[in-house]
């Protein structure tokens, strides 16, 4: 307590602390794994409806965690916290790059489903623009994302978020794998990273801030016996 | 011959630095308080380190000094509550910040 008080470390601090729990990691990995596991059941005999059931379901349960993580793991832990009005302008540039990058996404997915019907010529239809518009997209997200919440580890999720597609596309391409096989291989390798991480990060979170003995004081301070 | 005036400034300076604050632990939860907007506590415990019972302690007298407010909610059923500075703990923390500055500035090497 004796030491220099720096107040702008003081405030990126405690909005860092808000991301120790490591519970944004495992929720990122788990969404890469199941992307990977969208192109197993791609590649499967399951209807294209079920694999669409099975996948949002999975998204569904791993949010769903999520949330409860936060709610009755992290909060009663940590408490809550409402950041000043300079980190709510940094959270509403994070949800605008969120936002576009959605949209990049959206065109992607355009541009996938136009390759595969008349009209787009041959030649375009053969260039994997959407892996590297992918690649791209997610290091500049995700760079951002870090830089706006000072988190640095998204820097290396950016990477982690963006190898997957283009190295599957390599792998399919070299070996003599599937292309549904490869793309698993390769997000099922960045989730798996991803989600290690964040549970190494959970298991420490979990003993540097154990349940606090006594309940704070719920009727204000001033009505607290001390 | 001495500047007295100059050094009877420092020391007025000195002496009107506030107490309240220049406490460590009250200092560290009023940075805290100052560099967010309110923050219930719990989270005030997990990042200053001190024990329940400190903690109120030294709530309680930034709350009898009408530094910090407390700010009842509802989370779903369960009231909740959240602290922040009030005008007036602003202004406080930011005079105690630029007394202890202009003391510290002012010292020989």
């Amino acid at each position: 307590m004796s030491e220099k008080i720096n107040l702008k470390e003081l405030e990126r601090k405690a909005f860092r602390s808000t991301f120790q729990d490591g519970l944004w990691d495992i929720f990122l990995g788990f969404l890469l794994l199941n992307m990977g596991g969208s192109t197993l059941l791609g590649g499967s005999e399951m209807s294209p409806l079920w694999s669409m059931i099975v996948l949002t379901v999975f998204a569904g349960v791993v949010l769903l965690l999520f949330w409860a993580g936060k709610k009755f793991i992290t909060t009663p832990r940590i408490g809550s916290v409402k950041f000043g009005a300079q980190r709510k302008s940094k959270l509403k540039s994070v949800r605008l790059v969120l936002f576009m990058s959605v949209l990049v996404g959206a065109l992607m997915s355009i541009w996938g489903v136009g390759s595969r019907v008349a009209g787009v010529p041959y030649l375009i239809a053969q260039v994997p623009l959407p892996a590297y518009v992918w690649a791209v997209q997610c290091v500049v997200v995700f760079s951002l994302a870090a830089y706006f919440m000072d988190v640095t580890r998204f820097y290396f999720y950016g990477v982690l978020y963006a190898l997957p597609f283009p190295l599957g596309i390599l792998l399919a391409e070299n070996t003599d794998l599937a292309g549904a096989s490869s793309m698993a291989i390769t997000f099922g390798a960045s989730g798996a990273v991803m989600v290690l991480v964040g549970a190494v990060l959970f298991a420490r979170f979990l003993r540097r801030y154990p349940l606090p003995k006594d309940s704070p004081p719920v009727e204000g301070v001033s009505d607290a016996k001390h | 011959m001495p500047n007295t005036d100059a050094g009877s400034e420092d020391l007025r300076t000195i002496t009107s630095i506030d107490r309240l604050i220049h406490e460590p632990a009250r200092l560290l939860v009023l940075a805290l308080l100052y560099v967010v907007e309110s923050a219930d506590f719990t989270f005030l415990m997990s990042q200053t380190g001190l024990t329940w019972g400190n903690l109120s302690s030294h709530l309680s007298k930034l709350e009898e000094a009408g530094y910090v407010d407390v700010e009842k909610e509802f989370k779903g059923k369960k009231p909740h509550t959240m602290l922040h500075l009030t005008d007036e703990g602003r202004v406080a923390f930011r005079e105690y910040r630029r007394s202890m500055k202009q003391v510290l500035d002012d010292l020989p090497d």
